[in-house]
Formats: structure tokens, sequence, C-alpha cells
């Protein structure tokens, strides 16, 4: 077939499908009669009647409803006997099964013994149940289903709640006293809540025997600026025995026993005291003393006016007041405490307890506590002593065990102690001829025990004695000096002695307490405080020591003078107003110059804390 | 009396170390002085046991004065006393010739210290073995007779 005919025979085919097709199409006229005679859908409709998922199908072509379900541990649908989750077409005809997970009520008792073991807490945990159930929802062509919660509290009775919170106890074996009313009120409670049970019983700790102060006159100190009780004289009544009251041992809830603390002691009697059938007598006149720690009677001795060195050596075994001034060359010494209601001059004062000054210290030494202090300086070297004496021992005992073993043995024992001192033992020798050289004259004069230590050194142990020691002596020094070592412990119990004074300027000041300075200040000067010093004023050159802190409004001057402060506890504060350039200032090693001036100056352990420099 | 020259170019701290030392029995305070110069005069002047130095001392330089000092009198006894107390320091002091060492601020028992290092007592530790136990022994025994 030649392509002109071709073209013709297909372009006749396309006419005839083109109108094939239109033949077939309805006309719009067409479509709206058919569509007259149809009859109106229904779609269906899904809903939630009291908890119940209700369907209807739909009807005439109409759209089935669609049932959304969240997927909820607490809800299960099944349909025909399949889970759903989601969104699913539902039928009327289908078998539609809702399960719901409801939650019971519990109630649990948890117990807990107090820290100190003296009683027994019951909490009762009371949890309500939940029941749930499906929303209502009107028929509609899609709904989600949504639950609703209810709570139950659990059902309890009283009674039988009692008795469980009872065995309870019992069951834990705890010994004590059974609160019944706050199990009663465990055992009704809706709400959780606790109680505490049962009690132990706590130890009554009684009160240990004490002295009760008779009635002693009072008078103010207008200088002092306290209350002192008055002077007594011999055989004056201070105070009566009071026994105390016996404590009774406690028991916790595990039935142990709990001991009693006796808190507080008992005040010793000191030298000024005795006790007479219960009552506590003067046994010479002077001022009472009455703390918690000790009864005593200080003698006081008054001196109306000025002391010098006219006067000689004062040393009083009681409390020293002076009216007047301290001055050139005096040398004041006392058992208790002195007071001195002016100026201290180029003077010694050395007290045992407080030393509290009106005005200055000038070109002075003062030491409060005075024989503490020299106990504890004397310790190391005793210590020293009996170590280098068991070493000199040990090999004098071997030489003369040696030396036995000799037919000579009679002409060798004598001189061993002195040939052994001599090649190997200088170290002995030096200690104790520094032990008797450095004595103290102060505690010469009052410690009798001292002396004695002294005279026995002095009488064997140097020149010409050293070559006729004999065991006898090397063993009777031993126990001299433990002896001596043992009572100066027990003499270094005494309370701390305090340094009052307005100020102080090249002078020594030592104090087993404190220091306080209320005046101008501090000047050139060597301050030693076993627990803290306090500076009011100005702190210009000088040492100034404390083992816990020290307080100084203003340290060094704005011309740079060189001062330095320490303290000795790790823990221990050092606080300063204004602190000047050219000043140093320690605690426990760590140690902080200041090259300029600052303000408001903490220093804790090791750091410093809140300065201002100002230049 | 250990006699003592104090060097400081401080003067409240020297007036301070004055009253420190001038408790203490054992010591005669023979001179003080604010600066090298015046240091030697007074050791070239007096007899001096136990000096004191301090280590900044103005336009001087404590450590080279203590170097000097031993040097030529080496059998005085030297104390560096100074706020700057180091371990660098105290190496370099030693080193110098310094006897002892005291950081400021001094206290009383640093100078019962000073007095026991003076005097060099030390504890002689005699711990020996069996055998040297028994030379010893026979040796002193021997000097006996």
């Amino acid at each position: 077939m030649t392509t002109p005919v071709l073209r013709k025979v297909l372009s006749l085919l396309q006419k005839q499908e083109k109108a094939e097709s239109e033949s077939l199409k309805p006309h719009s006229h067409e479509i709206e009669h058919a569509q007259a005679q149809l009859p109106n859908t229904i779609d269906g409709s899904v809903s939630v009647v009291n908890g119940d998922i209700q369907v209807v199908d739909p009807e005439n072509m109409g759209s089935f409803p669609t049932l959304v379900v969240p997927d909820d541990a607490r809800l299960s649908v099944m349909i025909n006997g399949q889970r759903i989750v989601g969104e699913v077409v539902v039928t009327a005809s289908q078998q539609i099964v809702v399960r719901l997970q409801h939650e019971e009520a519990r109630v649990t008792y948890n117990k807990e013994v107090s820290s100190d073991n003296l009683s027994v807490k019951i909490r009762v945990d009371i949890n309500p149940g939940k029941q749930y159930r499906l929303f209502d929802c009107k028929p509609s062509q899609k709904i989600i289903l949504n639950l609703c919660e209810i709570q139950v509290p659990p059902t309890r009775h009283p009674s039988v709640a009692f008795a469980e919170i009872i065995n309870l106890i019992k069951t834990e074996n705890y010994i004590g006293l059974i609160d019944h009313v706050a199990v009663q009120e465990l055992s009704t409670a809706t709400v959780t809540c606790e109680r505490k049970v049962l009690s132990g019983t706590p130890p009554i700790p009684g009160r240990p025997a004490t002295y009760k102060q008779v009635n002693i006159p009072t008078a103010v100190d207008a200088f002092l600026g306290k209350v002192r009780l008055s002077s007594v004289s011999t055989g004056a009544c201070i105070a009566v025995y009071d026994p105390g009251v016996k404590g009774r041992p406690g028991r916790d809830v595990f039935g142990n026993e709990i001991p009693i603390e006796l808190k507080g002691s008992t005040p010793i009697l000191g030298d000024g005291v005795i006790s007479v059938n219960g009552n506590i007598v003067a046994v010479r006149g002077g001022r009472v003393v009455f703390t918690k720690r000790k009864i005593d009677v200080i003698p006081e001795k008054v001196i109306d006016g000025h002391v010098s060195a006219r006067d000689g050596r004062i040393s009083f075994d009681g409390n020293i007041v002076i009216l007047g001034d301290v001055q050139d060359g005096a040398y004041v010494r006392a058992g208790g405490s002195i007071i001195v209601r002016g100026n201290i001059h180029h003077a010694t004062v050395l007290s045992d307890n407080n030393v509290t000054v009106k005005g200055n210290i000038v070109s002075s030494t003062v030491i409060a506590g005075s024989t503490h202090i020299l106990y504890s300086e004397l310790t190391p070297q005793l210590v020293e002593i009996l170590t280098l004496l068991e070493r000199f021992k040990q090999e004098y005992l071997l030489m003369v065990q040696s030396a036995m073993k000799r037919y000579n043995s009679h002409v060798l024992v004598p001189r061993i102690a002195g040939t052994l001192l001599e090649k190997r033992h200088i170290g002995l020798i030096e200690v104790l001829q520094s032990f008797v050289d450095d004595y103290s004259p102060e505690l010469l004069e009052v410690d009798q025990r001292y002396r004695e230590l002294i005279d026995q050194i002095r009488g064997r142990w140097q020149g010409i004695y050293l070559t006729n020691i004999s065991s006898e002596n090397i063993e009777e020094l031993v126990q001299s000096v433990t002896r001596y070592s043992h009572q100066i412990e027990r003499s270094k119990s005494s309370e701390p002695s305090v340094i009052q004074s307005s100020s102080i300027t090249t002078s020594t000041v030592r104090a087993t307490g404190n220091i306080l300075v209320t005046g101008t200040g501090t000047f050139s000067s060597n301050i030693e405080s076993w627990n803290s010093v306090t500076i009011q004023g100005t702190a210009r050159g000088g040492f100034i020591a404390g083992k816990k802190a020290a307080r100084i409004r203003e340290l060094g001057t704005q011309y740079g003078s060189e001062t330095s402060v320490r303290v000795d506890d790790p823990d221990g504060l050092i606080m300063i107003g204004t602190r000047h350039s050219n000043t140093l200032i320690e605690i426990h090693g760590t140690r902080n110059r200041s090259y300029v001036t600052e303000t408001n100056v903490r220093f804790l352990g090791g750091q410093v804390h809140d300065t201002v420099a100002i230049n | 009396m250990i006699r003592l020259l104090l060097t400081d170019d401080s003067q409240e701290t020297i007036e301070t170390l004055q009253v420190l030392y001038g408790n203490h029995p054992n010591f005669e305070i023979v001179g003080c002085a604010y600066n090298a110069d015046e240091t030697w005069k007074i050791i070239r002047e007096k007899s001096v046991d136990i000096a004191s130095l301090d280590i900044q001392l103005g336009h001087d330089d404590g450590i080279e004065l203590c170097h000097q000092i031993h040097s030529e009198f080496p059998e005085i006894f030297i104390v560096m006393c100074s706020l700057e107390a180091s371990e660098e320091t105290r190496r370099r002091s030693k080193e110098a010739g310094a006897s002892h060492f005291i950081s400021k601020p001094m206290r009383s028992k640093d100078v019962h210290e000073i007095v026991e290092r003076y005097y060099g007592r030390h504890n002689n530790s005699n711990e020996s073995s069996q055998n040297e136990t028994d030379d010893w022994i026979k040796d002193l025994l021997a000097s006996l007779t």
C-alpha cells in the first residue's frame, strides 16, 4: 500500500474512534436524570455510651465509621479477638471488646529507727487505687478513645490495721513503750502519714558532786570592770558540799544499755581551802576564787603607792595589787594575779595568773602564767636528759658487766662512769651543765623540787664528782628527773593567764592566755601569746606571735616600719584593719609579705581574703 | 657570756632584738649596726661571738656581708634573721657561711635554740653493733688500767 493511501486509512480510523467514544459518553442531562433516580447515603457512626463502644453501619453506600485507639497500656481494645491500636474502621458486625487495666489501692508500712536508737517511727503509705472507664462520646464518624480516671481509696479495717502495726513492732523485737494513740492514728489514716510509735528510755545524766557557794559578799571592781568576791579570813566557810544526783542509764529500742554521760566535774580545792565535814573552809585569809574548775582562797597583798628597786624583790604567793606604778628596777612576782593601777616601767613583773595594767608597759618584762611557761621550756631539757641518761646507763651496765670478769674489777668499776662520760657521753655532760647553768631564778625561788634537782646535779654530776659516779647515783638521777617531769606535767593544767595593758613599748610580754592592748598599741616589742593577741591600736615594729589568732587595728606604719606577725595554728586567723607595707604575716608557715597598704585584711590558714589595696 | 652583734636596717627591729636577747642571761649585746659599714666597724673593734644579720640592709646585701664576715672571721657564729625566709634564701645563707637561720618574727624559744646551736650540743648516737660494742668496751677498759 502506498504512503498516501496509508495516511487516508489512518485518518478514517481516527474519525471512527472519535465518533464511537462520543456516542458512549452520557450527556450531562442524562447524568442528572440518572442521579435523580438514586436513594440518599447515610454514613456509619461510632459512639461510646456508658463505656461501651457502639457502631452503626452506614447505608446506601455511606462511609464506615473509624475508631482511634490510643497506645495506652491501661486500655486494650480487641476487635474480633485481635488487639487494635491506632485508627481502625469498625462495623456493627465486629465483636469489639474493651479491657481496662485498673490499679488496686495499696497500704504499706515502713519503719525507721531514730539516729540515737531511742525511738521507732512508722510511716503508713496510702496509695489509692485507680479505676478507668472510657469517656462517653456522641455518635460520630470518627472518635478517639479517651480514658477517665477515678481514684478509689483503699478499704481499711482499723482493727486489722492496728494489729498489723503492733505485729510489725513486735516482729522486730523492739524494746520500749508503745504509743497506742499513735498506732490508732496510723490505723485510721486515710492519707500517707507517720507517727512515732515506740520510745526507748533515755539516760538520766545526773549531776556530779559539786560545791555550792555560801553567801559571800561581792563588790564591783571599777578598775577591772567586774564583780569580785570579797576577801575572807581564816576559818570562813566558803562553800558546802553538794553530793549531786546519781544518774540512771537508759535503754535503746534494741535493748542496749545507754550509759550515763556525766557532764561537768567537781572543782578542785586549792591550797587555800580544806574540806571539813562537807564544808569548804578557808585555811588562810584572802580573796575567794570560786570557778567551775577551782575553789581557793588567794591571799592578796595591796601596795598603796609605787614600787621600785628600793623595795627589793617583791614575791608573794597570792594576788598583788599595786595602786601606783612599778618603776625602774622593780621585781614583782605573784603566785596569783597582779593588778597595776599605774604603769610598769623598766621592771620585771611575773605572775602565775593574770596581769592587768591600767597604764603602759615600757621597757619591761611582763609574763602571765610564768611558772607554766617556765615548765614548758624545761620539759624538752628534761626529756633530753632522760634520753641521754638512759643511753649512758645502758653502756655503763655493759662495761661493768665486762669489768666484773677481770681480776682487777675492784679497780676498774669505780672509774667506768667518769671515763664513759668523757669518752662517749659528752652530750650528757653538756646538757646537765646547761640545765644547771641556765637555771631559772624564778623557779628556784618557788619550786623546791627544782632546787633539789639542781643541787643533785651540781653535787654529783659536775667537775671532779664525775669520776666517782656509781650505779646508784645513775639510778637516783633517772628517778629524780622522771619524778620531776611528771610533777611539772601535772602543774601545767592551770587555766590560761591573760595580760591586759593600755600600750606596750620595747618590752617582752608573754602570756599563756590572751594578750589585749586597749590603747595606742605596741612599739618594738616582743609579744607572745599561747592563745590570741588583740591590739586595738597600732603595732609598730616588733614581733607578735599568737597560737590561734591575731587581731590588729593597724599593722606597721605609712613609713614602712618593719613589723611581723605569726600565728601557729594551721586554722589560725589574722585580721588587720590597715596593713602597711614592709609587714609580714604568717600562719603555720605560710608567709605573706606586703609591699602596699591594704585595708580589711583577713588571713586564714594560708590565704589572704578580703583585702583592699590602697597604693 | 655570749657577745652578740645585731645588724638590721630597721630601728624598730633592732630595738625588739635587744629586748628579746636582753631577756636571756647568756647574752651581752656588744653593738648594734644598721648597715655593712657599721657592722664591720664593730666586728673589728670588739670581740663578737654571734652576729645576727638581716638580709635586706638597705643598699647592702646581708648574704654577701655574711660571706665576707665568714671568710675573714670564720669563728663568728652567724645567724641570719630575716623577713625573707624562702628555701632559696636559706640555701644561699648557708652557702655564704651562716650557721643558723631564723625567720621573723622571732620568739623566745628561738633564742634558746640559738644558744643550743652555738654551744653545738647534740645527742651522741653511740648505737653500734655487738662487735663494735665489744671493741669500745675493751678499749675503754684498757684505758682504765
